[in-house]
């Protein structure tokens, strides 16, 4: 697990981005597994801030109905 | 002044006049209580995540304005004695409106592949619901690569690839590492 992976870059601060949209579905989507879980920051990419801020618009999402706070699997 | 952004979900139901006036009610709050729309940000009618009253679609509104402290609190009670918001959130918006468009632009941009995370699932009306059980098929055919983790953490959904005894000695899903290459 050590190396085999190349540097990963912020996706946000790439595009320096520093809003998040909540009602962005697409953008949330992608950083939702399957099961609508948030997906860990080790996994994702993000810097710190950029989690906070994408947790809360998930967050938010979900209240709004735009995400789901749990999906179906396929168990 | 300082920026808010509000967003409400309504019935989506089969007149537009209602509609209007239920969105028009509330930049009406807005303005009467001293506040400056800057722009209205509705998503139309889509489907909800989940069955809200049992009601599977709802119209999304919203708008960005200015104001002063006191209208959220008159927003939000307007809000919530009302019934026919069935979702409500208001926010303050610490951004520039630039930036709102900038993120925007970016999610329609390049996507690195990310989508093997998630399923396809459109959000379009006419969608058909997802099944829930996946039956794997015989072994013959090899649907998706082993290598290929599709679950953070997720490690019992990954025990049936590993039962199935594919005829050749491929590599085994990948329980043991979580993360992902191509995000």
């Amino acid at each position: 697990m050590a190396m085999m992976r190349r540097r990963k870059v912020c996706r946000f601060c790439e595009n320096k981005i520093e809003h998040v949209n909540y009602k962005d579905e697409r953008l949330l989507r992608r950083f939702t597994n399957e099961r609508g879980k948030l997906i860990p920051r080790r996994v994702s990419g993000n810097c710190a801030l950029h989690q906070r801020k994408l947790t809360t618009a998930v967050k938010r999402a979900r209240v709004l109905a735009i995400l789901a706070f749990k999906s179906e699997s396929y168990r | 002044m300082k920026i808010y952004e509000t967003t409400f979900v309504i019935n989506p139901q089969s007149d537009d006049a209602g509609i209007e006036a239920q969105v028009k009610s509330i930049s009406d709050i807005i303005t009467a209580g001293g506040g400056k729309i800057i722009r209205d940000d509705h998503m139309g009618t889509r489907r909800l995540a989940y069955d809200i009253k049992g009601l599977s679609q709802g119209y999304y509104g919203g708008f960005i304005f200015e104001s002063g402290p006191n209208l959220i609190a008159n927003l939000d009670l307007y809000y919530r004695q009302n019934e026919e918001y069935l979702r409500h959130l208001t926010v303050y918006f610490p951004g520039t409106i630039e930036e709102l468009e900038k993120s925007r632009i970016a999610a329609e941009s390049s996507d690195r592949g990310r989508d093997h995370y998630n399923k396809r699932r459109p959000n379009d009306v006419s969608s058909a619901p997802r099944p829930v059980a996946r039956r794997r098929p015989e072994a013959s055919s090899s649907k998706e690569e082993p290598a290929r983790p599709e679950d953070t953490g997720d490690h019992e959904k990954s025990s049936p690839p590993v039962e199935e005894k594919k005829p050749a000695p491929e590599t085994k899903p990948d329980l043991s590492s979580n993360e992902q290459d191509d995000l």
